[in-house]
């Protein structure tokens, strides 16, 4: 669903003609192609829908991720003896009918990490016990006493009084379990299109490397050592609430002691899935509203406490699934995370979609100076080619990084025209003012896919029915049918004629456009280099 | 040429990638000191040297924190200081982990022997156990020493980016700049201490031909 998303920012699919709508009222020449909102929800039944999908499918190395979650539900089905054969067909069966039918499959098809992790969670007891490694029950201490210099469970469980007790079991008990549901539905309402899928994802392998570390690693967690001390583990053990028996003593419950004594990992102390919910949580909110980024922490360092506190974790469990969570957010960031946008708050304000470019520094600044420095530059934009032109391949070699941008560009008479809003975003500057100019189909081609700005590009009504003519040219001869990936696959290439592959590329683009891979790689790649969002 | 500083993290991901993931490892360890200083409340006794290092931890949690921002904005002067501070505390970090680990594999035999009365019960397999530690303790030493080197080598890359010499800054920054490339100009230089060896020619008659 995320690439299903993000290519609707490309221009519309072949079948689409672009239709012109020329406003005589106003005697303005307005030029818009007709195609769906990229925040649009699939709403459709049909299963050939899918199955047309499925086929136009280009494989991928990203394909492998089904491969594994198969062999893992695969796994997970076979060892769990709990519901009856029938039941789990029957359940096989519906999972297979919703990944068909679209409405549905837009919502599992990204959580099938979650569910796989949740299979793969709840059938865990059943592995028998002889296929299972031994138990470690002294290494978290060890290793906590010997980084940080003391036993941080030990030391923070050392004081207990009933208001702690429930301020640790806010979080842990409760604000844990809901925070995934609250995040998914601020990111979906709040964020840019295809964060939501992004997030579903990245929680489910997550989640998913977790409870596979914790299988291969079992270690016994802090309220082992305060139950037995150091005396050898085994898997006939029952879980503990730890702490939580207090918060159970003290409502008259006996929700938590039974839960976590009949938890199916008993041993996945390291690491810690807490840790690991709220900071990938923290880290997608905070890429969503980047001012409350302070709130998002604190709830961290709350959950971290609380966890020790109820001697449910080690510190080094929570560094562990801090790490994985930071790991799996930043590749998630760098390769599939569209970014916020600044000045627009919700997901229907989204009209295209940019993908985050690690070799890019992070520039943080309002929509208001944003806007401001756009103005400015509309008269000198060359200090801003400058800035732009800073973004050299990391792949250099000592003795040829040129240490300024190309005399060229400063000198390029057009360049103060073609300023303003066109060059401010990454990707434009790849386009010089000539070119733009020079050949309004090109430029109409490139900025068609978002909005574009016919004063600025000089489009036209003459040009824009050129470029429609070239277009149905293009369709009629089937000239961008040919794969185009292997323009991509060569970056210097890439880089030297841009001139002549771009153009083409992009229209091949279009083509392509209905029928892109789920996943494809190096695609942010191209994304935020290859097309212009202006 | 090789060379021992890396140009890509992992061998595949970019140097600014490798630098903001051992940022974010950064911060979150040093948030240990600030759960460490919490037993001031609790009561838990802790030494001397937890003092020291839980200290150390929660006055750098801001250093990286800010370090953190200057690595995503690519700013070359504070990536640079921040890899020395980053050197400084692996060193710190080294001695403080060889410190604990001593005293604590000495009591180690003790604690569990104590931990069992019963001679009849089962015997936890502390070699085993031991091993285990000790190697993820020196497996996480060699991922810091890396760390250094990929922080090293992403300030090197944004100082030979943005031009910088130890004698050419200028404003407020000038003096720190002069400092923090002038203690080794041959590492930050580009073309590394080669560079400038050569006579620079540009006619025939100049070179004496």
């Amino acid at each position: 669903m995320l690439s299903r998303l993000k290519y609707k920012l490309l221009p519309a699919p072949a079948e689409q003609l672009p239709t012109t709508n020329v406003n005589s009222s106003t005697n303005m020449s307005a030029a818009s192609i007709v195609k769906p909102p990229i925040y649009r929800i699939e709403t459709s039944f049909n299963i050939l829908q899918t199955i047309g999908a499925l086929r136009a499918h280009k494989l991928s190395a990203y394909d492998l991720q089904y491969v594994v979650l198969f062999f893992i539900g695969l796994f997970s089905v076979l060892v769990a003896d709990s519901p009856p054969v029938a039941v789990k067909i029957i359940l096989t069966f519906l999972l297979f009918l919703g990944l068909l039918i679209p409405i549905t499959s837009q919502i599992l098809l990204p959580a099938l990490p979650v569910l796989g992790w949740l299979i793969l969670f709840t059938s865990a007891t059943y592995i028998p016990a002889e296929w299972r490694p031994p138990i470690m029950v002294s290494v978290l201490p060890t290793l906590e006493t010997v980084f940080y210099g003391a036993n941080l469970s030990a030391l923070l469980s050392s004081r207990i009084n009933s208001v702690l007790d429930v301020l640790a079991w806010l979080p842990y008990g409760v604000m844990h379990y809901g925070g995934p549901v609250v995040c998914a539905g601020l990111v979906f309402i709040f964020g840019s299109p295809g964060t939501l899928p992004c997030f579903a994802r990245s929680f489910g392998y997550m989640n998913l490397t977790g409870v596979l570390i914790q299988l291969m690693f079992p270690n016994a967690p802090p309220w082992y050592e305060v139950k037995n001390g150091f005396s050898p583990a085994d898997y006939s053990m029952s879980g503990s609430p730890g702490g939580l028996a207090r918060i159970d003593q003290l409502f008259g419950t006996d929700l938590y002691s039974s839960a976590f004594g009949a938890s199916p990992v008993v041993f996945g102390a390291f690491p810690s899935l807490h840790s690991g919910f709220s900071v990938l949580e923290c880290m997608f909110l905070s890429h969503v509203f980047p001012r409350l980024s302070p709130l998002f922490l604190f709830y961290v360092f709350w959950i971290w406490w609380s966890t020790m506190y109820l001697t449910h974790h080690y510190f080094i469990d929570l560094i562990g699934g801090a790490v994985l969570a930071t790991t799996v957010f930043l590749i998630a960031k760098w390769n599939f995370l569209p970014s916020s946008q600044s000045g627009k708050s919700s997901r229907w304000q989204y009209e295209y979609i940019e993908l985050t470019d690690i070799n890019t520094a992070a520039v943080r600044s309002l929509a208001s100076t944003r806007q401001k420095r756009r103005d400015s530059n509309v008269r000198d934009s060359s200090s801003q080619y400058q800035s732009q032109q800073q973004d050299y391949d990391y792949d250099y070699d000592d003795q040829d990084i040129p240490e300024f941008p190309d005399e060229e560009i400063d000198d390029d008479p057009l360049t103060p025209l073609a300023g303003g809003g066109l060059t401010t975003l990454a990707g434009a500057h790849r386009y010089s003012s000539t070119e733009r100019f020079e050949n309004p189909n090109a430029a109409a081609a490139a900025g068609s896919g978002t909005r574009f700005d016919e004063h600025d590009l000089g489009f036209n009504d003459a040009n824009a029915a050129d470029y429609f003519a070239t277009q149905a040219k293009y369709q009629r001869e089937d000239l961008y049918r040919a794969d185009f990936d292997d323009t991509f696959d060569d970056e210097d290439k890439f880089e030297d004629d841009l001139g002549a592959s771009f153009d083409a590329s992009n229209d091949k683009k279009k083509a392509n456009s209905d029928k892109q891979p789920l996943f494809k790689k190096g695609h942010s790649k191209r994304d935020s280099e290859g097309s212009s969002y202006f | 040429m090789f060379s021992i500083v890396p140009r890509y993290f992992l061998g595949f991901l970019p140097l600014a990638a490798g630098a903001e993931l051992i940022t974010v490892f950064g911060i979150v360890n040093k948030a240990s000191g600030i759960y460490g200083l919490l037993s001031i409340f609790t009561g838990h006794p802790i030494n001397a040297a937890q003092w020291v290092l839980n200290i150390i931890s929660i006055i750098l949690l801001p250093f990286f924190l800010y370090a953190l921002l200057s690595v995503r904005r690519q700013n070359p002067l504070p990536v640079v200081a921040y890899s020395y501070v980053y050197l400084l505390d692996m060193l710190a970090n080294i001695a403080f982990t060889i410190f604990f680990s001593v005293t604590w594999f000495r009591g180690f035999d003790k604690v569990v022997a104590s931990g069992d009365d019963d001679a009849n019960a089962a015997k936890l397999d502390t070699a085993s156990e031991r091993g285990v530690s000790i190697s993820v303790i020196v497996l996480v030493l060699l991922f810091r020493l890396y760390s250094c080197f990929v922080l090293f080598g992403y300030a090197r890359m944004l100082v030979r980016k943005s031009g910088l010499r130890f004698d050419n800054g200028q404003g407020k920054s000038a003096m720190l700049q002069y400092v923090l490339l002038g203690l080794t100009p041959s590492f930050w230089r580009r073309g590394g201490r080669r560079a400038g060896k050569g006579r620079m020619v540009t006619t025939l008659e100049e070179s004496g031909f």
